[in-house]
Parts: C-alpha cells; structure tokens; sequence
C-alpha cells in the first residue's frame, strides 16, 4: 500500500514528495532513538509557521519535536517525530470530491494518527528550504521518569496507533497530539494549544519554557514578494533601483531576502550587492547565525539545586553570551513571579533565578500599589540628564473602596551612555526607542515592585 | 597481434582524452557552479529573474562588468524565464541537496546537508557490522575526493552529470573501501 502523510492542519503533501529523496524510514529511525535513550536529554518543539502558498488550514502551522541526543555532534541529525494523520494516496484519488473530501474527513476524524519520524534535517529541508516558513523552537528539559514515560509511550504509539485515537483538524491535530504525549508523560501542562502557532504561549504559561524561544527564518523566504513589489513599482531598469528603495524593502521584507533577491540577478547583484551588504552587515550577519541550530545539552537539565543551576548559568553565558543570558535570566525572573502554581519545571526556573539573584542590581518602586485588584502598568516618562534621573511613571485604577484611577511617578537614577540608559552600571534603557531592553524592567516582588537589570 | 596494438592505441586515446577532459573541469562542485553562472550571465540581461530556492551554495556567484549602465529588467518575462531555468539549467531539489553537500565539504562547514550526509554516510557503513564508522573529516576528506576526481558526478558512460544524494554517497563508500 502506498501510504501518504497528509499533514491536514500542519503541513503539504506535495512538498512531502519533494523532499522524498531523503527520507529515512520511520522504523529505522526510532529504533535508533529507542536504543540510545539513555542519550535523551530533553525535546525541542519546533512549530513552522503558515504556510502561505499552501491551503488555508496550514496558515496555522506545524508542529514537530526533537529529541535532543547530548551525544549528537550535529543538531541536523538528531531524530525528530511528528504525528500526522496517514492517507491512502491511492483510495484518495479515487474520490470525485478531490481535496474537498480531504478536508471533510479530517474535521471529523477518518484518518488515523501515526507516528512519522526521520532526522530533523528532514523537517528542516521541508519547512524552511522548500516552503520558506520560519521554524520557531521550544525547548523543553526532560528528567529521567518524563523521559522514559515519553519514550515508552512513543514506542507503544508507534505500534498500536489506535491509542492516539484519530485525526480530527480541531481537536486532535499535530500539535494536540504532540501535546497530549508530552502532558502523559508529565509535563505539566494545564490546557494543550488547539493550534500550533498557540504553542508557544500554552508553554510558557505552564512555566515550561525557561528561556526565550528561538526563531529560523528561510534565506529566501520573501525573495518572491520582492519580485513582485518590483514589477508593482514598474521597475524596467537597474538605475531605477536605489539603496532607499532597498532599504525600504529591507525593512518591510528583511535583509536577508532582499540581499536573497539581489544575487538572483547579475547586474542587480553588481550593482547594489556589495553596498546592501556593507548597510546591513550586522543584522545579515545575525541572521546567519541563527539559520543554524544548535544543542547545549546542558541547557536541558531540570535543576533541583543551586549548584545545577550556576552550572546552566555558566553554560549559558559561554554558549550565547552575556547579552542574550542577560535576557533569559531577566525574562525567566519575570516568568518566576507570575507564573502560579507548583511543577518541577517552576521549581527548576525558581531555582535558577536565586542562582542568579546576585548579578542582578534592582531599586524598589516605594509606594506603586501591588494589591491584586489593581492593575499596573509602567511606562517611561522622561530622562532629566542634569539629575541622570529616570522618571517612570506607574498608572492603573484602584477598585476598592471605589474605584479610582491613580498615577504615581518615581525616580531611578540612570547614568546615560550614547543611546542607553545604565542602571548601576547594567545597560537599561534604550533612549531611542524609550523602552527597556530585554535584560531590564519592572518585576513585582514580595508585594513591592522593583526595578531589575541583569 | 594487430587488434591487441589496436586495443592498446584505443586505450591510450581513451585515457589522453578523458585526462585532457579532467584538466578542463577542476571539480564537480566548480563545474556546477559555472553552470549557474552562465545560466544567469544568459539571462540576466533579458529579465527579472524569478527567484528559485538555492541551498548552501554561494550567494552570490555573478562576476564581470554588466554592459551598458541600462539594462532593461522585464517584470513580465519573470515566469517564462523560470520555467526555462527550471526545465534547462536550474539544479533540482535532489541535485541542490548534491550541490549544497560539495560545496559545504569544499569549504570545510559543516552546514545542515553536509551533516545530514555525513550520517548517511555512517549508517550506511554501519550496514556491516564489522566496518569502522568514519570520522566527520574522513567523510569531508572524501568528499573532497571524489569531487576532484570527477567520480562524483561521471556516468558510467563517461559522460558529466549533476550528482545527486545516491551519486554522492555510492561515490563517498567506494573511495572509503578504496
């Protein structure tokens, strides 16, 4: 039987038949992953985006996991699951109703779910080469019991499909499933995201994700709008091309494409190549650092004390740098104090925010109203340079004994450096933008807000 | 007597004729890339040029001045010329793959198709339980080989083609057992 994975709500057939030439066997790839589990340290959740060109159902996404092997010299290579619904090519075409019939029978369930794996070059190959969407990561630390839950699971769906019950397009579609097997195994999910673009914030709400997620975009993933945008301007000749005008569309489309765009041509190549890439060197740059992917095996780890949490720290700091730790530890101490609840994921991101407690610097806001009523919000006013004070103001509305709208405004002493604010010697404010950067801000703490810079 | 003189002659011009072949081309990869170049040096001047996926490959492969400071850029010719790329010269998602593989192992980075391939490679020699899995730089190191040696990308028949993944990794296992 010709078998066909048709991922309704995540994802194309065709570019599956396209990208055919290397595909390993689902069997042969497990089998790999089951015998060395003891390798497993945690899964990535990789959701690409819609789909643009495909069919309505796949602007919602796809979602696929990774199971991150600490022996795997090579991200590309580790084994990557996804579960889909399995068609009949064949009884398919039979069908005069075409694609519609497709449609219909995956809303109400006449596909089975199976378990389809291969490496996760694969899915990359697919997803970000052939379709041009960006591939959005979700890491995920496993301890040992969610771990071999998780696999043993998988083992069993792989041979009883049946157990994930069948494909529906709302309901039990990519993403459900792959959250399902993920809550059974024990992580703690409170609701499952009912569409894979969802993920994310389902995630982070259950306090699972403890560092920011990461993003892939496709080198050619607006090269075509481009083109289009050229022909919609009536450009006929290489001088009616400027650098404002690949500025423009730099902005609009990303460097990256434009630059894409540019080396599809020759002359257009020649004539602007060099220059764009001069203006946008550094964000084409960072772009091509995060076109790959990359594991820090020690970065999946589920800490139970202080010691595995300065070593996630330090590891963190020598793979991304001062900057981007600097972020995580902000977003996760936010993360920390408003998240509710009790799971050994919040306990592992309440134990790496003491570990890291003592790099911070912070003020207390004196007298900003934190009762639970009342909602605040911040915002930042002015910079009074000849006192090198921050003036932020905190508004909201007070609803008891009646309700009453308040504003308060404190100071914060703030040393200015070209474009940023420092605050006690942390960069905190971006001037220009007047907001915070990422690694800076207000956290509500111990019934007081405080201002934080790591 | 004569026909094995013969068989010698016809040997010997067989052997000077693909040596004087192998001295124009330098490598698979270097040949596929001209290829691409000419390819848009042909149509560059006759249009926008639709934009076709290019994996691992340079970005920019164009080279020599542009004539004329004016060259029209047909927005309506944009379909016509990537159905002839994509029937004529472009490379297809199995030879980009191929492609992109060469080029990665020529400049020593490890990129996404090389890894993957560099695991073909593996479980491929894995199949024989006695045989020693390869290094990563064992598998570059042939690759680099069988791209200059143009066994990469030679047919049977003697005649150049664009490789593809089976291409490579039949080509990367002989030179290995070599």
């Amino acid at each position: 039987m010709r078998a066909l994975y048709l991922f309704l709500i995540c994802a194309l057939s065709a570019s599956i038949l396209e990208a055919s030439e290397i595909k390993t066997e689902t069997s042969i790839v497990l089998e790999e992953l089951f015998s060395n589990s003891d390798d497993i340290v945690g899964v990535d959740l990789h959701v690409a985006g819609g789909y643009e060109d495909g069919p309505f159902y796949s602007r919602w996404g796809h979602a696929f996991m990774v199971f991150v092997n600490k022996n795997e010299k090579r991200y590309y290579n580790n084994v990557a699951i996804s579960l889909v619904a399995n068609i009949n090519e064949e009884q398919e075409s039979l069908g005069f109703l075409g694609p519609l019939s497709l449609y219909y029978k995956g809303m109400v369930g006449s596909y089975p779910l199976v378990v389809d794996a291969d490496y996760f070059y694969y899915f990359w190959q697919r997803h970000v080469l052939n379709e041009g969407r960006p591939l959005e990561r979700i890491s995920i630390g496993l301890n040992d019991v969610i771990k071999d839950k998780l696999l043993s699971m998988l083992k069993e769906y792989f041979h009883d499909p049946s157990k994930m019950g069948s494909y529906k397009f709302v309901g039990n579609n990519c993403v459900v499933a792959l959250s399902h097997l993920l809550k059974e195994a024990g992580v703690p999910l409170d609701d499952v995201p009912v569409i894979p673009l969802n993920a994310k914030e389902s995630y982070s709400e259950a306090g699972v994700v403890s560092v920011p997620t990461e993003m892939v975009v496709s080198p050619v993933l607006n090269t075509q709008k481009i083109a289009q945008a050229f022909s919609e301007l009536n450009i006929t000749t290489y001088d009616q091309v400027n650098m404002k005008l690949l500025k423009e569309l730099a902005e609009k489309f990303g460097a990256d494409s434009v630059y894409a765009f540019l080396s599809l041509d020759r002359g257009l190549s020649i004539y602007y190549g060099d220059e764009f890439k001069a203006m946008f060197e550094d964000e084409l740059a960072k772009n091509a650092m995060k076109k790959s992917f990359e594991a820090h095996p020690s970065l999946y780890s589920l800490c139970e004390d202080l010691s595995c949490a300065k070593n996630i720290i330090t590891a963190e700091k020598k793979y991304y740098g001062q900057n981007t730790y600097a972020k995580n530890a902000f977003r996760r101490h936010a993360l920390a104090n408003s998240v509710e609840g009790d799971n050994i994921y919040i306990r592992h991101n309440q134990i790496l925010v003491e570990a890291g407690k003592p790099e911070a610097r912070s003020v207390e806001l004196e007298d900003v109203p934190v009762a639970s009523s009342q909602k605040v919000r911040f915002k930042i006013q002015d910079y009074i340079e000849d006192e090198s004070v921050l003036v932020l103001k905190a508004f909201g509305q007070r609803n008891y004994p009646r309700k009453r709208k308040f504003v308060y405004l404190r100071k914060v002493q703030m040393q200015k450096r070209g474009e940023s604010l420092y605050f006690q010697g942390k960069q905190c404010v971006d001037l220009k933008k007047n907001e915070f950067h990422g690694n800076c801000g207000i956290i509500k703490e111990e019934r007081i807000f405080k201002l934080y810079a790591y | 007597m004569f026909n094995a003189k013969k068989n010698l002659c016809l040997a010997a011009l067989a052997a000077l004729t693909l040596n004087l072949g192998s001295s124009a081309i330098a490598s698979c990869y270097s040949e596929i890339s001209e290829s691409r170049v000419k390819l848009n040096d042909r149509f560059s001047a006759g249009g926008l040029i639709y934009p076709a996926v290019t994996i691992g490959g340079p970005i920019s492969t164009f080279a020599g001045p542009v004539a004329g400071a004016a060259i029209p850029l047909s927005s309506t010719g944009a379909k016509l010329i990537f159905t002839k790329i994509d029937n004529e010269n472009e490379l297809n998602k199995k030879q980009e793959y191929a492609y992109a593989v060469l080029g990665q192992a020529n400049k020593n980075e490890v990129g996404p198709e090389l890894a993957s391939f560099i695991k073909l490679v593996e479980r491929e020699v894995a199949k024989d339980s006695r045989a020693i899995i390869p290094t990563e730089e064992e598998v570059i190191d042939a690759l680099k080989s069988v791209d200059s040696d143009l066994s990469a990308c030679m047919s049977d028949e003697g005649e150049l083609k664009k490789p593809v993944k089976d291409d490579l990794l039949n080509a990367v296992i002989s030179h290995l057992n070599f």
